[in-house]
C-alpha cells in the first residue's frame, strides 16, 4: 500500500513539471506586461526596462524558470506585485475561503444527491423517479452564474430580502456572518454538482441491483434495508467517490464565478485579478496549488476504491 | 437482463437499417421510432433543431439591430414592440438573444470540432503506439487536466485576442484531454484484433492502419461523446463571456448579456436576467437530452460515462 502511494507520487512528478512549464510560459506569452501595467501609461520605455530588470524579467527565460522552481522548492513563493506582500501570505488568506466554499458545496451536493439518487434507483420509473431525473437534467443545464444572479435579483422582488453581498469573517471570528455569506454561493455550486451526482448514483445503483449477488442477498431473506444499503450502495458508491473527488477540483475552479458574483475574498476571484494584472508569481503559485489539489484528490480517490471494493488490490 | 439486451439491440438496429428491402430510404421511419422510444430525447432534438434554425435565419427574425442604442427606450418592460423588453442602453433584448443564438452555436460547433479532432488524434496515437509515445502523450494529457481550465482559457484568449473564433479554439483546447482518455481504451482493444495483424501483414503502414482500420471503429464512440459536449461547450462559453472574457462587446452573447454591472440593473429589470439565462438553460437542456438519448440508442455501454 505505502509502496503504491510512493509510486503514484513519483509518477506525478513529471506531470507537475509539465504544469510548471505551462504556468510559467502561459502567463509570459499573454500580451501585456507586468511592468507596463504597473507603471501606467506615462512610463518611458527606459523606466519599464529598469523595472523589468529589478523584477528579474529581463533574465533569459530558462534562468527565470530555474530561479522560480528553486525558490518554490525552498518554500519561497515570491512577492505578489499588486498586493505588496509575500505570495504565501496572500494564499494563506484566500485559500481557506475557497476551501470552505468547496467543502460546503460538496457537503450540500452529497446530502441531496446520494439519498435522492438511491430513492430514484429503488423506485425506478415511478413518478418520483421521473420527477427527480427531470429536475437533475434541468439543473445540469442551468449555468451556475445565472442561478446566482436569480438568487440575487428575484428574492428582493418577491420577499424584499436578498443574500448578503458584502463583508466577510472567518468561521473563527464570526461563525454566523461566515455562514450567512457562504451558504448561498455554496448552494449555487452544490446544486449543480448534486444534479450530476444524483444521475450517477441512480445509474450506478441500478446496474448493481441487477447483479447475481444482490439476488442471493434477497433470497437469503435479508431485509430490504440491508440488501440495498449494505450490498448495493456500498459498491455503488465507487463511481460516486471518483466524481466527488474530481468535483472537488472542479468546484475549486468553479468558485471563480461564485466568488465573483457573491463578492467573496477567495482564491478564484484573486486568481482572476492576478491573471488580468499579470501578477506572475501569484498566478504561478495558484496554478501549482490547483494542480496539486487535483493530483492529490486523484490519489485519494484511487485509495478509497480499495476500501469500497475489496476486490481491488494495489500492486 | 435479456430484455434490456434486446431493447439495446433493437435500438441499434434502428440506426443500422438505413434502407428498406426495396431500397427506399428508411430514415424518416427511424426518426419516428426514435421519437416514440425516446420522447425526451426527441424533445431535446427539437430544441436543438430550433436553435440551429434560429441561428441560421437570425438576421431575419430579429426585430431590431441588436446593437442599436436608443436613449428614448431605456429599460422598457415587455411589450408588442420589444418582446423581451429593452436593456439599459435601450437595445432590444429579444434581438440580442436571437443574435446570441448564432454566437453560441458557432462557438459550440467550432470548439467541439477542435476538441474532438485533437482528442481523437491523441487517443488513437496513444493507444496505437503504446510504450513511450503513450507515456509521453498521457503525461501531457494529465498535465492539461491538472491545469485549471479557466486559466488555460483566459491565457489562450489573451494570447490570440478575444473573438468568437478564438474563444472557440480556447474551449476546444481545454476540453480535448477527457476525450483522448475515452478514445484510448477502445483503441487498445482494437489494436489486438486479428484484422489489424492482417492489415499489417499485407504491408499497410501505421498511418494507413490508424486511418483506415482503427478510426472507423471508434467513430460511434467519438460521435456519442462529442454530441454530449455541445451543451458543456455552450456553458463554458457563456461562463467566459459572463466573466468578461468572451467575444468583445458589443457582440451579443448570452453570457455577456448577464455580465458586468448588469447585475445591479437586473434587480429592477428582471427581464434582463431572465431571457438570456433561460436561453442558455433551454439550449443546453436540449443538447443534453438529445445527446443522452443518442448515446443510449447508439452505444448503451457508454451510459453514465461522459
Amino acid at each position: 500500500m505505502s509502496n503504491y502511494i510512493l509510486r503514484r507520487l513519483i509518477a506525478s512528478i513529471p506531470v507537475l513539471v509539465l504544469v510548471t512549464f505551462g504556468a510559467f510560459a502561459l502567463i509570459r506569452i499573454i500580451p501585456g506586461d507586468l511592468a507596463a501595467l504597473k507603471l501606467g501609461n506615462d512610463a518611458t520605455p527606459q523606466e519599464i526596462r529598469d523595472y523589468r530588470t529589478k523584477l528579474g524579467l529581463n533574465d533569459p527565460l530558462p534562468a527565470q524558470y530555474i530561479k522560480w522552481i528553486g525558490h518554490t522548492l525552498t518554500g519561497d513563493f515570491g512577492q505578489s506585485q499588486w498586493e505588496y506582500r509575500p505570495v504565501a501570505d496572500v494564499v494563506r488568506d484566500k485559500f481557506p475561503v475557497t476551501l470552505e466554499l468547496a467543502l460546503l458545496a460538496v457537503a450540500i451536493s452529497t446530502a441531496f444527491a446520494i439519498p435522492l439518487g438511491i430513492l430514484s434507483a429503488v423506485r425506478q420509473d415511478s413518478l418520483l423517479d421521473q420527477a427527480l431525473r427531470f429536475t437533475a437534467i434541468l439543473f445540469l443545464a442551468i449555468p451556475s452564474f445565472w442561478l446566482a444572479i436569480l438568487l440575487i435579483t428575484l428574492p428582493p422582488i418577491w420577499f424584499g430580502w436578498k443574500p448578503p453581498l458584502t463583508g466577510y469573517a472567518t468561521p473563527w471570528q464570526d461563525p454566523a456572518l461566515n455562514f450567512r455569506r457562504m451558504i448561498w454561493p455554496a448552494l449555487v455550486l452544490g446544486v449543480g454538482s448534486a444534479a450530476f451526482v444524483l444521475r450517477l448514483m441512480r445509474s450506478s445503483l441500478l446496474e448493481i441491483l441487477r447483479q447475481d449477488y444482490i439476488r442471493t442477498a434477497w433470497s437469503k431473506g435479508l431485509r430490504e434495508r440491508t440488501v440495498i444499503l449494505r450490498h448495493g450502495v456500498k459498491v455503488g458508491m465507487i463511481p460516486i467517490v471518483t466524481v466527488l473527488g474530481l468535483q472537488f477540483s472542479v468546484l475549486l475552479g468553479g468558485a471563480v464565478i461564485a466568488e465573483q458574483v457573491f463578492g467573496l475574498p477567495g482564491m478564484g476571484r484573486s486568481l482572476l485579478g492576478a491573471v488580468s494584472r499579470r501578477d506572475y508569481p501569484l498566478v504561478q503559485t495558484y496554478v501549482l496549488i490547483f494542480a496539486l489539489v487535483y493530483l492529490v484528490m486523484n490519489l485519494i480517490v484511487d485509495l478509497l476504491y480499495g476500501y469500497l471494493d475489496p476486490r481491488i488490490t494495489y500492486s | 437482463m435479456a430484455a434490456i439486451d434486446s431493447i439495446a439491440r433493437d435500438d441499434r438496429a434502428l440506426f443500422e437499417r438505413t434502407t428498406t428491402a426495396y431500397g427506399v430510404a428508411a430514415w424518416p421511419l427511424s426518426v419516428l421510432r426514435f421519437c416514440r422510444r425516446k420522447p425526451l430525447g426527441a424533445f431535446g432534438g427539437a430544441i436543438t433543431l430550433a436553435l440551429i434554425v434560429m441561428a441560421a435565419i437570425h438576421p431575419w427574425i430579429a426585430t431590431y439591430d441588436p446593437n442599436a442604442i436608443n436613449p428614448n427606450e431605456v429599460l422598457h418592460g415587455l411589450s408588442g414592440q420589444h418582446y423581451f423588453g429593452t436593456d439599459n442602453y435601450g437595445r432590444d433584448v429579444y434581438s440580442r438573444v436571437v443574435y446570441g443564438a448564432w454566437a453560441s452555436l458557432e462557438v459550440s460547433i467550432v470548439s467541439v470540432a477542435i476538441g474532438t479532432a485533437i482528442g481523437t488524434a491523441i487517443g488513437v496515437l496513444s493507444g496505437y503506439f503504446g510504450g513511450a509515445v503513450d507515456m509521453v502523450l498521457q503525461r501531457f494529457v494529465d498535465a492539461t487536466l491538472a491545469f485549471p481550465g479557466l486559466i488555460l482559457a483566459i491565457a489562450l484568449v489573451g494570447l490570440v485576442g478575444p473573438s468568437v473564433k478564438n474563444v472557440s479554439i480556447a474551449i476546444g483546447l481545454v476540453t480535448f484531454p477527457s476525450l483522448s482518455r475515452i478514445v484510448r481504451g477502445p483503441v487498445l482493444s482494437i489494436k489486438a484484433q486479428p484484422y489489424i495483424e492482417a492489415a499489417r501483414s499485407t504491408g499497410a503502414n501505421s498511418l494507413r492502419i490508424m486511418l483506415r482500420h482503427v478510426l472507423p471503429n471508434i467513430v460511434a464512440i467519438v460521435i456519442v461523446v462529442s454530441t454530449a459536449r455541445f451543451g458543456a461547450a455552450i456553458l463554458v462559453e457563456s461562463s467566459l463571456s459572463f466573466l468578461g472574457l468572451g467575444p468583445p462587446p458589443p457582440t451579443a452573447t448570452w453570457g455577456s448579456m448577464l455580465s458586468g454591472d448588469a447585475i445591479y440593473i437586473m434587480q429592477t429589470a428582471w427581464w434582463l436576467a431572465f431571457f438570456p439565462g433561460a436561453a442558455i438553460t433551454l439550449v443546453v437542456l436540449g443538447f443534453n437530452l438529445f445527446g443522452d438519448a443518442l448515446r443510449d440508442v447508439m452505444d448503451p455501454r457508454l451510459r453514465g460515462r461522459s
